[in-house]
């Protein structure tokens, strides 16, 4: 990937080269009286091509493009989470007696129990 | 000046030292406005009224005739058949408006109404603040930056905008496509938008074109900002249009479709006896 | 330390309840200080703190919430967290007066209102739970968690048609999610309409390619109308089966899901793969 967004790169310096180029054929054409020049053939098509290929590069450059059909979005969810309503959710079940259960006092008392007899 | 016959480019050279103390401080001066004219837009607004729970459930009964309307096909008829008629009977008797009693009055007098008087405040200051840099600006320009040009457009333009592009200048015969400043102040206006969404994201006031169509419609009596919405005529709308929904469930033909889909058949068959 | 931040994230965003797990990745955050660098520390104190209520953890709770209290002085979300970790020890009449000083403040406070019903859930008192949901959804009638609720609560008293009415606002709202589709073809055919729950396993199989537990809705009641197929018009009725598909179209169907259950469950294991096989076969 970084082939193409070097070659991105050296684009875009082409279309910039290509405008300074321009500006400077516009400058001496001025300077020496010849008036409404067309800008040679050359500054147009550097222009023109470095413009496609920089597009081109950016375009592949860019990585995984991911999908977007609604399925392939919907995947991101599960069956839980959409049922789930964590606004409405109630606290007051047996959770906080059942984990962890190795700092249950009495959990604890039976683990030292059962480490004992084995 | 060179031969001035038509149809000949007129070429003339500009100093150097109008483009370094003109063109650019403009531009800056231009974009430091506007990013100030945010800032203090957004410190002058205040927080939005908070929304009561009775507007709350009218304007959540209309989405619902809405929704009902756009997505009427993807429940079965009954379903849509038995909530059509509860919500145009709703709708009819007026059981979500606000004040139920006076629902034939039309909308409440935006004066008497004490909590729209911030709302209106509000959006009198945003628009005064809007003005003000412009006319300031354009002022400044008009005294500091005219008679002389600034800039060749890249295209041509006819001879009628001579006299407002060239303002200060009396050339009979100077190609249009010469500006002063002034237009460079107007090219800024509506270019610089891009450049305030970067800086200040989408929704900033620091549009110039936003104000100027205030502007406009202030002299016209348009409608005021935060006027409050007829809920009764919506409703009466929003019951004629469901009223005229004709229902098609979309699952009618989905054995087809899913058959089709894995593969099982090649086209859908429009008849009903292959159903 | 920051892949823990971002499956946190991704359960946040799945909104699925996974407290145990979201202690273990949470853990060495908090022990270690790194969370204040954390972009979303907020929202991941918020998580963290409903996971520890759910796990029993009501210490580390108390010291999330005075944490965010500190931060967010005069926010009504932090002031409900003070509702839950009542609930949570068993004081629900605190938590009540809570969110009810919280709705006399602002009636359109939407966060007490739901916690009063679930408060109600709670308690076991789900004809006030759903009178009282019923209220609220009178005015924000968009809600589609407070449906979904809804929708559960009546399920509890197996009153299916008002539960089927419930997953309709929700198609209204969202029609492209298969999940609601599912919903609402089990409530049918479990309510004995045949016809649309067909058709409504049919959306779900179109909308959601292989999706397992629709295809094997589309065979149970495919063959089940079948069966059925010899009934007089009055009883087919009854069933919804009114514009029931051809016999030929359902043998196709239930062929069409027995094929990609199959399928399915190729990629599955040994014993599981036998037993779809085996029950297929029928």
């Amino acid at each position: 990937m970084s082939a193409g967004k070097g070659v991105a790169v050296a684009a875009f310096l082409s279309i910039l080269h290509s405008g300074f180029a321009a500006r400077e054929y516009l400058r001496y054409s001025k300077s020496i009286g010849r008036q409404d020049p067309a800008l040679p053939i050359e500054i147009v098509l550097e222009c023109l091509i470095s413009l496609v290929v920089m597009t081109v590069a950016v375009v592949v450059s860019v990585g995984n493009l991911k999908p977007i059909s609604y399925e392939a979005e919907m995947k991101r969810y599960s069956i839980d989470g959409i049922y789930s309503r964590p606004s409405f959710q109630v606290f007051n079940h047996r959770g906080r007696f059942l984990r962890p259960i190795a700092d249950h006092p009495a959990m604890a008392e039976q683990a030292a129990k059962d480490k004992a007899a084995s | 000046m060179g031969a001035l016959a038509e149809g000949i480019d007129q070429e003339m050279f500009l100093d150097p030292e109008i483009r370094n103390w003109v063109l650019f401080p403009i531009t800056v001066i231009m974009v430091l406005v506007g990013v100030f004219r945010h800032q203090i837009t957004i410190l002058m607004t205040g927080d939005p009224p908070k929304p009561e729970i009775k507007d709350i459930r009218q304007g959540k009964a209309l989405m619902r005739g809405q929704l009902l309307a756009q997505n009427n096909s993807y429940i079965p008829a009954a379903a849509f058949a038995e909530r059509k008629r509860y919500l145009c009977q709703a709708y009819e008797e007026g059981t979500y408006l606000k004040n139920k009693a006076n629902k034939d009055q039309g909308p409440a007098n935006l004066m008497t109404d004490p909590k729209n008087m911030e709302v209106m405040m509000d959006g009198m200051k945003k628009q005064m603040m809007g003005i003000i840099p412009q006319t300031l600006i354009m002022g400044w320009i008009q005294f500091f930056f005219s008679g002389f040009i600034l800039i060749k457009l890249p295209f041509p333009l006819g001879l009628r905008f001579k006299q407002m592009l060239q303002s200060g200048i009396m050339t009979p015969n100077m190609d249009v496509r010469w500006v002063s400043s002034l237009s460079w102040y107007f090219i800024n206006l509506f270019g610089l938008r891009g450049v305030f969404s970067l800086l200040l994201g989408g929704e900033n006031s620091a549009d110039g074109i936003r104000d100027m169509t205030a502007m406009g419609t202030m002299g016209a009596m348009g409608q005021q900002p935060g006027q409050p919405q007829d809920f009764n005529k919506q409703f009466l709308g929003m019951k004629d249009n469901l009223s005229i929904i004709y229902h098609e469930w979309d699952l009618a033909n989905i054995e087809q479709r899913v058959l089709v889909k894995y593969g099982k058949q090649n086209r859908l068959f429009k008849s009903s006896a292959a159903k | 330390m920051s892949s823990a931040v971002e499956l946190l994230s991704d359960i946040r965003q799945s909104s699925e309840r996974r407290p145990f797990e979201v202690l273990k990745l949470a853990e060495p955050l908090l022990n270690t200080g790194k969370i204040s660098r954390v972009d979303d520390v907020w929202l991941v104190y918020e998580q963290v703190f409903t996971a520890a209520i759910d796990e029993g953890q009501i210490e580390l709770a108390k010291t999330i919430l005075t944490i965010l209290h500190k931060r967010f002085n005069d926010s009504q979300r932090v002031r409900r967290l003070y509702g839950m970790v009542n609930e949570a020890v068993g004081h629900p009449s605190e938590a009540k007066q809570l969110y009810q000083q919280m709705l006399d403040a602002d009636e359109t406070n939407v966060l007490a209102s739901k916690r009063l019903v679930a408060l109600l859930k709670a308690e076991g008192h789900t004809k006030e739970a759903i009178s009282q949901l019923v209220t609220y959804l009178d005015t924000h009638a968009n809600d589609f968690e407070a449906w979904l609720e809804l929708c559960s609560l009546y399920l509890r008293h197996n009153l299916y048609p008002q539960a089927a009415f419930c997953v309709e606002e929700i198609i209204l709202q969202q029609p492209a999610n298969h999940y609601f589709h599912l919903c609402y073809a089990e409530i049918c055919y479990t309510m004995g309409n045949l016809g649309t729950a067909l058709k409504e396993y049919l959306r779900v199989v179109e909308l959601s390619t292989d999706n397992v537990r629709g295809f094997y809705g589309v065979k149970l009641v495919a063959d089940r109308i079948l069966e059925l197929g010899n009934l007089s018009k009055k009883e087919q009725q009854d069933a919804g089966l009114a514009d029931a598909p051809q016999p030929a179209t359902l043998q196709r169907l239930s062929q069409l899901a027995t094929e990609r259950l199959v399928h399915a469950y190729n990629s599955a294991g040994e014993t599981s793969k036998k037993t779809a096989e085996a029950w297929l076969k029928e």
